[in-house]
């Protein structure tokens, strides 16, 4: 039996060729292709994420404050809606947070 | 994920431009070769690598830091080859995908046949099984470790090492015989 055959003989020597500026091309294919932006998430997204849900919240709160002084209007209740949001806005975040949290989960006010 | 690896994707966080062609500059030529040993017709590679990274950049978010990135890269592409064979193969009806490969090595406009030897391996290579193919290539050409190559095939690090040495003696065998 004869010598087995040496791999090392190729190499990683391929018989396959591609045109000239071939990859160079490509690149700038794939470039316009994506848009020029690859979608990576930006750092910090965690954090970035509370911060606008806590907005979100707060929005929402200020919405339900002014829903319960609509449900007891008053002579004034211009004066009344603006003393409502001057204390909310007092409020901390974590305040307004559970103040929400209050509204939403409570069946009365919300039905 | 290697540290280069690592680097390339916060380098894509802060400026896309950049990451992006340090990225292209690592893996443009691999995967590209990569999917043309297997698919072998320069057209059909150059559709699979485009579409492969078109694919990477829009799913860059789900890449995990404790995953291979490469072994990800690779897995894509591998899928994008086999998603181009499939359709070669539906278009031809031939239930023998390997010598269909083989026929396009002898057509296709990019391949230096004065270098008989080269053009042999990769007869050799194409008529494997494609998890053996694939073991093969990814270890010989692109030295990735078995757990890489594990996660590229859908096996265990064992069953790559061993689809590795199988292909390995099949090729050599091939070799011998068709040695002039």
């Amino acid at each position: 039996m004869g010598k087995d055959y040496d791999l090392s003989k190729i190499g990683k020597r391929m018989p396959y060729k591609v045109p000239e500026g071939f990859f160079k091309e490509m690149e700038e294919r794939i470039w316009e292709e994506t848009g020029h932006a690859p979608a990576v998430p930006a750092p910090n997204r965690r954090a970035i994420l509370p911060a606008a849900l806590k907005w979100a919240m707060a929005t929402a709160a200020i919405a339900a404050l002014l829903f319960l002084a609509n449900l007891h209007p008053s002579k004034d209740n211009a004066g009344s809606l603006t003393r409502i949001e001057e204390a909310y806005e007092r409020l901390s975040m974590e305040d307004q947070a559970h103040m929400l949290e209050i509204y939403q989960e409570d069946l009365f006010i919300n039905h | 994920m290697t540290g280069e690896d690592k680097d390339i994707l916060s380098i894509l966080q802060r400026n896309s431009e950049k990451g992006f062609r340090l990225l292209m500059g690592k893996y443009q030529e691999p995967i590209y070769w990569h999917i043309r040993r297997l698919v072998v017709s320069h057209d059909d590679a150059q559709d699979a690598t485009q579409e492969t990274f078109v694919r990477v950049f829009r799913n860059l978010g789900q890449v995990k830091k404790k995953d291979s990135f490469a072994a990800w890269i690779y897995r894509i592409a591998t899928n994008e080859a086999f998603r181009i064979l499939d359709a070669r193969k539906a278009e031809t009806m031939d239930l023998d995908a390997s010598q269909e490969n083989i026929k396009s090595l002898m057509a296709d406009e990019y391949v230096d046949y004065s270098d008989l030897e080269t053009v042999r391996l990769q007869e050799a290579i194409l008529s494997l099984p494609p998890k053996q193919q694939l073991a093969f290539n990814l270890r010989y050409y692109d030295e990735l470790g078995y757990e890489d190559i594990a996660g590229i095939i859908g096996a265990t690090a064992a069953s790559a090492k061993a689809n590795y040495h199988i292909a390995k003696e099949k090729i050599i065998a091939y070799m011998n015989n068709h040695s002039e």
